[in-house]
C-alpha cells in the first residue's frame, strides 16, 4: 500500500497525540501519588487511540478507527476500575481489601498492556496500525511509552489497598471479568469497534 | 509494590494456627506434582506420534481477520514442553519436601499456571499467541517472585516485559513484511523481505529475548531475586521458656527456599526453545551476518562475567544465580557459530541438548542451596561448615548439578561441551572454543571451592533440620537424571537429530 504524503491535519495530529503520549507518560512516571501517576496513564492511553486516529485520517484502510476504538474501550474500562478503586472519604484509604487490590492491579495491566487483559490486545492493534502506515519511528516512540509505564504500574502496588463493598464491589468485578474475558478472546471488542465505525459511516 | 500479597490478599484460606497451616502445606504442592505429572504424561503420549512425522496442531478463532491462536507440536516444542513439566514436578516435590506453610496454595497455583503458559508460547504457532503466552508466563513467575523479594520481582518484571515489547516488536515487523502471523510465514519472510528490515526483526528478537535466558546485559534480576522468604530478618526473643539467670531463647524466622529458582529454571527453558525456534529455525542467523558477533560477544562476555562472579560468590544461592548467568554463555555462543556453514549441526544440536541439560543443572544448584539454606537457615559459605555427613545427597547434587555445567563427565552437560566444542572447531573458530574450556576450568574451580567450604571443612557444623522424604527423592531424582543423561545420552541426541532435520531444517 503506497502512502500519500502527509497533509497539514495529520502533521498536527501526529505531533499533538506523540507530544501528549510522551508528556503523559513523563508525568506518570514521576513518583508521587498513585493516583495521579494512573490519571496520566490514562491520558497517554487516550494519546494511543489518538495516534491511531492520526493514522485513520492518513490513510482510510489502515485500521486506524478500529485500532482507535478497542483503545478507547480499553481505556474506559480500565478508568471505571480505576475510578472505582479510589478512596470516597479519606478514612477509607487505610482500608485494606483484596478485590480493591485485584481491581487496581488488572486496571493498571490494561493501561500497561499486559496479558491476560483488552489493554494487550488494543496495544498490539495499534502497534501494527502505526506499522502499517509505514510509521514505524512513531511505533517505537509507542513501544518506548509503554515499556516506560511498568515504571509507575510497580510503584502503584506500594499504595494502600482500597476497600470495596456493597454496589462498588459488583461494579468492579463486572469491570475485572469484562477486561479479563476479553483479553482472552478479544473478538467482542474488535466487532463492537467495527459496528461503530459502520454506524458513524452510515450516519 | 507488594505483588501478588497485595493484589490478593484476601485469597487466602483461614487457619487458625501455625500447626493447621503446617499440616495443610503438603496438600497445593502435592496437587501440583499430580497435575504437572498428568501434563508430563500428556505430553509423553504425543511423542510417538510426532515421531512418525505427523503433526499435531490446534487452531481457535481468537480473532476473525487478525490473527488466530494457533498450537502446533514439533520434536522441539514438545521437548521444550516435556522439560517444562519435568522441572515443575521437581519444583512442586522439592517445595513438598519443605513443607513451606506460608502461602502454599498461591505458590503452588501460580507455578502451575507458568508452567502452562510456557506450554503455550513453545506450542504457540501464531506469533501474537506466543508473545501473549510469553508475557502471562512472565507475569505468573512476577507473582510468585513477589511474594518474597517484591522489589527483585519488580525488577524481573520490568526487565523482562521491556524485552517481552522488543519481540513483539519483532513480530508486528514481521506481520508488516509477511502479512501473516503464523510461525510458518518466517521463511517466507526471509525471501521477501529487505536486508535491513531483516536485521531490525533479528536484532530485536534477540535482544528481546536476553534477559529471559538470563544473558548479560539483562541478567541484573536474577542475582537479586536470590533471598528467599525470612531472609535478613533478625531472630525475635521468645516469650516463654526463658532460663533462670540466662540468655533469652529465640525463635528464628522460617527461612524458605530461594526465590530464583522457579523464574531462572521455567523462563530458561521457554526462552532458549523460542530462541532456537525464531533465530536459526528461521536461518535469521544465517542470513543477517551481524547478528553473530554480537551473539558471540555476548555470550563469551556472559560466559566469563558468570565464571568470575561465580568464583567469589559468599553465598550458595549467589553461586547458583552467577552459574545459571554463566551457563546462557554456552547458548548464545551455540547459537551465534551456527551462521557459519561447516559445523553449525553440531552446534544446534548442542544448544537444543542445552535447552534441557542446562535447566536441569540449574535447578540442581538451586535446590541444593535451597535446601540448605531451608534447613541450616542460611547458605552464607562464611557460616557453613562439615555439611557432608549430614547433607551428603545435597552435597551429591550441587557437585552434580555444578560438574554438568562445567561440562564433566560422566554427567549430561558433558555432551553439550562435546558437541559444542567439536562445531566451534570445525566452524574454524578454535579461539572461542579455548575460551570456553577456560571458563570451564574457572566454572569448575568455582563450584569445588564452594563444596569444600560448605560439605568438606573441618569445623563444628551448624546444627541442621531434619530432612523429609519428599525433599531427599527430588534431590535424588536430579541427580540420576543428570547422571543418566550423561550415561546414556543416546534418547536425548536422537531427538534432537530429529529436531535438527525437521523443525531446525538443517539437512544432513
Amino acid at each position: 500500500m503506497t502512502a500519500p504524503p502527509l497533509s497539514a491535519p495529520v502533521v498536527v495530529a501526529i505531533l499533538f497525540s506523540g507530544g501528549l503520549l510522551v508528556l503523559a507518560t513523563a508525568l506518570a512516571c514521576r513518583p508521587r501519588r498513585a493516583a495521579a501517576s494512573f490519571g496520566w496513564m490514562v491520558v497517554a492511553g487516550l494519546a494511543y487511540a489518538m495516534l491511531a486516529l492520526a493514522a485513520a485520517l492518513h490513510l482510510r484502510d489502515s485500521g486506524g478507527l478500529r485500532a482507535s476504538l478497542v483503545q478507547l474501550l480499553a481505556v474506559a474500562l480500565a478508568a471505571s476500575l480505576g475510578l472505582l478503586c479510589g478512596p470516597r472519604k479519606a478514612a477509607e484509604s487505610v482500608a485494606e481489601g483484596g478485590l480493591g487490590a485485584a481491581a487496581r492491579g488488572v486496571a493498571w495491566l490494561t493501561l500497561v498492556g499486559l496479558p491476560p487483559t483488552l489493554g494487550f490486545h488494543a496495544k498490539v492493534v495499534i502497534y501494527r496500525v502505526l506499522l502499517t502506515t509505514g510509521w514505524a519511528g512513531l511505533a517505537a516512540l509507542a513501544i518506548v511509552a509503554s515499556a516506560a509505564g511498568m515504571a509507575p504500574a510497580l510503584w502503584a502496588f506500594r499504595a494502600p489497598r482500597p476497600a470495596m463493598s456493597g454496589p462498588r464491589a459488583i461494579i468492579a468485578v463486572a469491570l475485572i471479568a469484562a477486561i479479563i474475558v476479553l483479553g482472552v478472546y478479544p473478538q467482542p471488542a474488535l466487532t463492537l469497534a467495527d459496528l461503530v465505525q459502520v454506524i458513524g459511516q452510515k450516519g | 509494590m507488594a505483588g501478588c500479597a497485595e493484589l490478593f490478599p484476601r485469597l487466602s484460606l483461614r487457619l487458625h494456627s501455625e500447626a493447621e497451616k503446617e499440616a495443610l502445606a503438603w496438600a497445593p504442592f502435592s496437587l501440583g506434582a499430580l497435575a504437572s505429572l498428568t501434563g508430563l504424561a500428556l505430553t509423553v503420549c504425543l511423542i510417538p506420534v510426532i515421531a512418525r512425522g505427523s503433526q499435531v496442531g490446534a487452531d481457535y478463532w481468537w480473532t476473525r481477520d487478525l490473527y488466530q491462536l494457533r498450537f502446533q507440536a514439533d520434536g522441539l516444542s514438545l521437548l521444550a514442553v516435556l522439560a517444562l513439566y519435568a522441572l515443575g514436578l521437581l519444583i512442586h516435590l522439592h517445595m513438598l519436601g519443605l513443607r513451606w506453610p506460608r502461602q502454599s496454595h498461591h505458590r503452588a497455583a501460580l507455578l502451575l499456571a507458568a508452567q502452562g503458559c510456557g506450554a503455550g508460547a513453545v506450542l504457540g504457532a501464531d506469533l501474537i499467541a506466543l508473545v501473549f503466552f510469553l508475557e502471562l508466563m512472565l507475569l505468573c513467575l512476577w507473582l510468585l517472585a513477589s511474594l518474597d523479594a517484591p522489589r527483585a520481582a519488580g525488577r524481573l518484571l520490568a526487565t523482562a516485559h521491556g524485552g517481552g515489547l522488543l519481540v513483539l516488536g519483532a513480530v508486528l515487523l514481521m506481520w508488516r513484511q509477511a502479512g501473516d502471523t503464523s510461525v510458518t510465514a518466517l521463511p517466507l519472510l526471509l525471501l521477501s523481505a529487505e536486508a535491513p528490515g531483516l536485521r531490525v526483526i533479528a536484532l530485536l528478537l534477540f535482544l528481546g529475548l536476553l534477559p529471559r535466558v538470563l544473558a548479560v546485559p539483562g541478567h541484573g534480576w536474577l542475582p537479586r531475586l536470590v533471598a528467599g522468604p525470612g531472609h535478613g530478618v533478625k531472630p525475635r526473643p521468645m516469650d516463654r521458656g526463658r532460663s533462670p539467670g540466662g540468655p533469652p531463647r529465640l525463635r528464628h524466622p522460617p527461612v524458605g527456599p530461594v526465590t530464583a529458582l522457579a523464574p531462572a529454571v521455567l523462563l530458561l527453558v521457554v526462552s532458549a526453545a523460542l530462541m532456537l525456534r525464531l533465530l536459526p529455525g528461521s536461518l535469521m542467523l544465517a542470513v543477517v551476518p551481524t547478528l553473530g558477533p554480537l551473539a558471540l560477544a555476548l555470550g563469551m562476555l556472559g560466559l566469563w562475567w558468570g565464571a568470575l562472579r561465580a568464583w567469589v560468590a559468599a553465598e550458595l544461592g549467589e553461586l547458583a544465580a552467577w552459574l545459571s548467568v554463566a551457563q546462557s554463555g554456552l547458548l548464545l555462543t551455540a547459537l551465534a557459530a551456527t551462521g557459519s556453514p561447516t559445523g553449525s549441526s553440531a552446534l544446534l544440536q548442542a544448544a537444543a541438548l542445552h535447552l534441557v541439560l542446562a535447566p536441569l543443572a540449574l535447578l540442581a544448584l538451586w535446590s541444593a542451596a535451597s535446601a540448605v539454606k531451608a534447613r541450616v537457615r542460611s547458605d552464607a559459605l562464611a557460616g557453613l561448615s562439615g555439611l557432608l555427613r549430614q547433607m551428603p545427597l545435597t552435597g551429591v547434587t550441587l557437585l552434580a548439578g555444578g560438574l554438568s555445567l562445567a561440562g564433566l563427565p560422566p554427567l549430561g552437560g558433558f555432551h553439550v561441551q562435546r558437541l559444542l566444542i567439536s562445531g566451534l572447531l570445525r566452524a574454524q573458530h578454535p579461539l572461542v572454543a579455548e575460551a570456553i574450556l577456560l571458563a570451564d576450568a574457572l566454572l569448575l574451580f568455582a563450584v569445588i571451592t564452594a563444596f569444600r567450604a560448605a560439605f568438606l571443612r573441618k569445623e563444628p557444623p551448624p546444627p541442621v533440620a531434619r530432612s523429609s522424604g519428599w525433599l531427599t527423592a527430588q534431590l535424588l531424582l536430579l541427580t540420576a537424571a543428570l547422571l543418566l543423561a550423561g550415561i546414556w545420552p543416546g534418547p536425548l541426541l536422537r531427538w534432537t537429530d530429529v529436531i535438527l532435520h525437521t523443525t531446525l531444517s538443517v539437512s544432513p
